[in-house]
């Protein structure tokens, strides 16, 4: 179904011929996502009608509008780098937003910083560090966008000590799906960017949940996020190539990877870290990808899997603990607290981590994110992701131990990839507030029974949060999803609806990944 | 069957009270608001009968204004806007379900007061992010709606803290749970599975955002779950005393960002003497005239593990970042001790209510916005005072960084004798003429009340609109408030 001669017409008038195209082949390179393939067996989804590259927000917005007019669905990307970017629906347009890639203001006094969409993490960071600052970057990649409305649900590596996007959000620039700006909060009233909320109540309470909206809501163009303190150096010197990054740091920032002898004395070590804020970076990193993050290649990762999964899977769970501190004082706080608290809870540090060489590279990683792809693909395998719902951290334990409890079986069986079962990543946010963890599997794409594996796996997982409330999944979207787990959830799903409902009436903003109006 | 017995057979006819003496009472607050007079003031149990309340309020288009504290009332968020509403009185629901020392949260009723709270909290070790010397029957659930700055702004990570999750019956007469309490599962199941109700968000929305600022205008709330912090083993307060307040700023910029303070706020020399004095005229005026113009108040703590070292390095810190800022924390400034400063601005405030201890009333203007633009909002207050014959040395002033030191919440208190016609009429100039100019230099009116609404509002259309389809939403028959804010 190709857009109507006047439709086009329309569109071209607004972002110029060199900004619009319905070349076939690039919109096949938009329709592809890897991810895609692991759930429906091709990785190249639904064909967009036309990409448009709008350089402003007011072309964003007149585009809006065309589309309502016109009766074409639009959706929008950032970096494209996940499958929700794909439309369940034919007749949509894309949006890239890769014009919009300008850092507008770091207000290094006031903590926030103000980005475009497709300004990305690793950008804005290296910005911030020359300020001493630093932000949070979701474990997806610095390659991903630095809004905090872009992303899934926005955690990262570091969000012990930086929140998630969330809750780090402050004024935003919204077209909405019928193509009116919103600009939330301070930014409203014309004083600035510092607060995303009222007059009155808080507009972000509709903008997004834990998960942002998946492109079904308009479009996002600009947005404040809050920043925080940086301990290192302003700009870091890094040797070697990928994945082999040395940064110079100095020896007031250090890793340790420490494994616990029950999931009970993991738990208790996590609150004890993050009430103590001695944390820059507390995550669950599993030995599989600890192990595919330090090597060269696949084959090298599995070998380092196996050499150290007696000093770790096999005794018990693990953590990677980043501590920076500005001297050497707080530092020798920092690190004597953590070894008290490791000996409390009889924990043993992996010696190959107390190696300088490999520490080093191991802090890279967390503080920069630069192995969100590799940790997971790099064996060429379908890889997925279950449970990552939000609350205490005891709860984001009982995803992750319930997430390796149902894999065991379908290791035994020989569908899913032996990854040591408990393969969950997570973190503790904001000092030991909160907690997430998302429990990862690796499936063989050339062979059926593995994939089907997958979809049991995935499924007695959802029937498990659902009986044993261990909330929502992260992987939970569209229509299908919530509404199997609405009706257990307070009818969320009937809320949201009405959002969808009273915001899009004309139900232009592609929203298979997030809701659509329809009962 | 007339709206009282029909109450009556909801609550039991202890619980609808008619005094008319009551109901005048709550016709009018400390604020300009035109008075209206409720019809009846319901107090409900629980959440059934809350339930059923909101529902025949929606049968028989019965205005409904909820409230959680005592006496007295400031803002005129709570006096109704117009004649005939009931007033739902939650000051009876008062339990703390959980206290929950693992994962720094309570669950508490709306009646529950932070004199309350403090005291079952610290059995467990914890402590509530309080905002600054609250009334003593001032609701906890109540403050944490209106998104009350709270005293210690290193936990306090997004403005919505520390409200965690709600239950709500909203204007529609619905029962919702926001946040990770939405389920899957009972309240009961998730804390089997380790879920303690921290997380805000649901899946795809957040409604505990529109909930809090509402003033009461999209449902009623009937129980919350409250962030809390831990009670220190050590504490090392400080007050920095100075003339200016650009100093002070970059000492807070640092105090926060390095997470060196748990307690922190600023206030003027009036300000400070009307929380300190016990005697009017001649101790106030001592204190007032004797205290310099601000003064920095902070407390650096320590934890379980070794507290006096972390506090030792954080102090050396401190004191390094204070000596570039060219400012001098002490223990003791001009006889007001760091420690009991620290004391009493961990309780709530003693009774009588310091805020009424000088003239009967005060009268509070307060916005946010970032710390370069306070010297301008400062001047022009001083300004609009000295025009309408405000004595601007009485004119208290706190200055709280808010959301990690992104902001701050700043704030004006006029004190004055309610029952001086002449000084209120000033008060009432005073006030509309001030908020306008303040807007125009960088004041952000976060949580409008009282008459500067229309102010706020006119300026930002879209948010007026949007903010008026979720009231539709939420709320169709407009039953919950009406008249408040833009609704
Ligand atoms: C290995 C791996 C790890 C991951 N880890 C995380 C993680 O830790 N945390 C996390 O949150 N996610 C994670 N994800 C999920 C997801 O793939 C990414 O969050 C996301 O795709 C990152 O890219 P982006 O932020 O540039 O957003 P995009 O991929 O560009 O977009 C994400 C979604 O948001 C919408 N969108 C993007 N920009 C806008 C806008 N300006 N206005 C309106 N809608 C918009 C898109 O339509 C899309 O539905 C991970 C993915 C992978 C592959
Ligand atoms: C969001 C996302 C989702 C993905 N999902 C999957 C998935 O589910 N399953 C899957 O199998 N893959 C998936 N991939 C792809 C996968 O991540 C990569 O192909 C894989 O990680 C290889 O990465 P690498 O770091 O080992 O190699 P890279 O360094 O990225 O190199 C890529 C390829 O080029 C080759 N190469 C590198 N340097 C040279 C050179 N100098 N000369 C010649 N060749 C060279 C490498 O051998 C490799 O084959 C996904 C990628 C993304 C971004």
């Amino acid at each position: 179904m190709a857009l109507s001669r006047d439709a086009y017409q329309a569109l071209e008038d607004i972002v110029g011929a060199d900004n619009i195209t319905e070349e076939p082949a690039i919109l096949d390179a938009y329709a592809f996502q890897w991810g895609l393939k692991a759930f429906t067996g091709n990785p190249f989804g639904i064909r967009y009608e036309a990409v448009l590259l709008p350089g402003s927000t007011e072309e964003v917005q007149a585009i809006v509008k065309a589309c309502n007019k016109h009766k074409i669905k639009f959706k929008a990307l950032s970096t494209g780098w996940g499958p929700m970017n794909t439309t369940g629906s034919e007749g949509t347009i894309q949006l890239d937003l890769r014009r919009m890639n300008r850092i507008l203001e770091i207000n290094e006094k006031a903590m926030y910083a103000v980005v475009e969409s497709y300004v990305i993490s690793a950008q804005l960071q290296a910005e911030l560090m020359k300020r001493g600052l630093t932000c949070n970057i979701i474990s997806a990649g610095s390659n991903t966008s630095a809004l905090p409305l872009a992303g899934l649900m926005g955690c990262g590596p570091t969000s012990v000590s930086t929140s998630y996007s969330n809750r780090n959000i402050l004024g935003v620039e919204w077209v909405l799906p019928t193509g009116e700006i919103l600009r939330l909060g301070s930014l409203g009233s014309g004083a600035g960017w510092f607060c995303g909320d009222g007059p009155g109540p808080s507009l972000r309470g509709i903008m997004r949940g834990y998960k942002v909206p998946l492109g079904g809501l308009g479009v996002f163009t600009k947005a404040a996020t809050k920043v925080y303190h940086w301990p290192g150096p302003e700009v870091v010197q890094v040797e070697g190539a990928s994945p082999g990054y040395t940064p110079e740091l100095p020896d007031t920032i250090t890793a340790h990877y420490i494994t616990f002898p029950s999931w009970d004395k993991f738990t208790e070590a996590g609150y004890k870290i993050g009430e103590s804020e001695i944390a820059m970076a507390c995550d669950k990193l599993p030995p599989w990808m600890l192990s595919l993050n330090l090597t060269e290649d696949g084959r090298e990762g599995v070998q380092l899997f196996s050499k150290i999964r007696s000093q770790t899977v096999d005794k018990g769970i693990s953590v990677l603990v980043v501590v920076g501190a500005d001297s050497q004082r707080e530092f020798d706080y920092k690190e004597k607290v953590l070894k008290r608290i490791t000996s409390e809870t009889g924990g043993e540090f992996l010696p190959l981590v107390e190696e300088p060489a490999t520490r080093k590279k191991l802090i890279w990683h967390r503080v920069r994110a630069t192995t969100g792809a590799r940790e997971t693909f790099r064996l060429m395998l379908d890889q997925g992701a279950s449970f990552g719902a939000a609350d205490s951290w005891e709860f984001a334990v009982s995803e992750a131990k319930e997430g390796a409890k149902l894999k065991k079986k379908y290791i035994e069986k020989g569908l899913i990839m032996d990854d040591g079962a408990d393969n969950a990543w997570g973190t503790v946010y904001e000092h030991g507030h909160m907690g997430h963890m998302d429990e990862l599997f690796l499936t063989d794409p050339t062979n059926p029974a593995s994939r089907q594996g997958m979809f049991g796996f995935m499924q007695e997982t959802w029937q498990v949060s659902l009986e044993k409330s261990l909330g929502c999944h992260q992987g939970v979207m569209g229509d299908m999803g919530h509404d199997l787990f609405g009706p257990r959830t307070s009818n969320y799903h009937l809320w949201a609806r009405k959002i969808k409902k009273t915001f899009d009436p004309n139900g232009a903003s592609e929203s298979s990944r997030y809701i659509t109006a329809e009962e | 069957m007339g709206k009282k017995e029909e109450l009556t057979e909801i609550v039991g006819s202890q619980q609808v009270i008619v005094d008319t003496h009551r109901l005048e009472k709550l016709s009018r607050d400390e604020s300009f608001v035109c008075p209206a007079r409720p019809a009846f003031i319901v107090k409900p149990h629980n959440i059934d009968e809350v339930q059923q309340i909101v529902k025949w309020a929606n049968e028989t288009l019965t205005p409904l204004v909820p409230i959680s504290s005592g006496v007295p009332h400031f803002r005129g968020d709570s006096v109704p806007s117009v004649d005939g509403a009931v007033i739902t009185d939650l000051s009876d629901m008062k339990k703390i379900l959980r206290v929950d020392r693992k994962n720094r949260v309570a669950m508490i009723e709306p009646g529950v007061t932070f004199d309350e709270l403090c005291g079952e909290l610290e059995k467990e070790g914890l402590r509530p992010n309080m905002p600054l010397l609250p009334r003593r029957r001032k609701s906890v659930v109540g403050s944490v709606l209106e998104r009350e700055p709270v005293i210690m702004p290193k936990y306090h990570w997004d403005i919505i803290d520390p409200l965690a999750c709600t239950e709500v019956i909203f204007g529609s007469g619905d029962l919702y749970r926001t946040g990770a309490a939405s389920g899957p599962g009972t309240i009961e199941e998730q804390w089997k599975s380790g879920e303690a109700q921290k997380s805000h968000a649901e899946p795809l929305a957040d409604w505990c955002r529109i909930l809090q600022g509402a003033q009461g205008t999209m449902g009623i709330v009937t129980w919350a779950t409250i962030r809390c912090e831990l009670i220190p083993d050590l504490e090392e307060p400080f007050i920095v005393g100075s003339s200016s307040l650009p100093g002070l700023f970059e000492l807070i910029h640092w105090l926060v960002r390095l997470r060196l303070a748990d307690e922190c706020l600023v206030l003027n020399n009036a300000h400070l003497a009307h929380i300190l004095a016990k005697q009017w005229p001649d101790e106030y005026e001592r204190l007032r005239d004797s205290l310099p113009p601000w003064m920095l108040f902070f407390c650096i703590s320590g934890y379980e593990y070794y507290p006096e070292e972390k506090v030792s390095y954080q102090i050396e810190k401190m004191m390094d970042i204070a000596r570039r800022a060219g400012v001098k924390p002490v223990k003791e400034l001009d006889k007001v001790t760091a420690q009991k400063l620290l004391k009493i601005i961990q309780k709530p405030s003693e009774e009588p209510y310091w805020k009424t201890r000088a003239k009967g009333s005060c009268y509070d203007i307060f916005s946010l916005a970032t710390y370069d633009r306070i010297p301008e909002l400062i001047k022009v207050m001083n300004n609009t005072a000295e025009e309408n014959g405000y004595p601007v040395a009485d004119m208290g002033i706190y200055l709280q960084p808010v959301v990690q030191g992104t902001s701050y919440h700043c704030e004006f208190n006029l004190f004055f004798n309610p029952a001086n016609p002449e000084e209120v009429n000033k008060l009432k100039n005073l006030s509309h003429q001030a908020i306008k100019p303040l807007m125009n230099n960088g004041a952000f009116f976060s949580r409008p009340y009282d008459t500067w609404v229309d102010t706020v509002y006119e300026i930002d259309a879209e948010t007026t609109a949007s903010l008026r389809k979720i009231k539709g939403i939420l709320d169709p028959n407009n039953i919950m408030n009406p008249g408040k804010l833009c609704f």
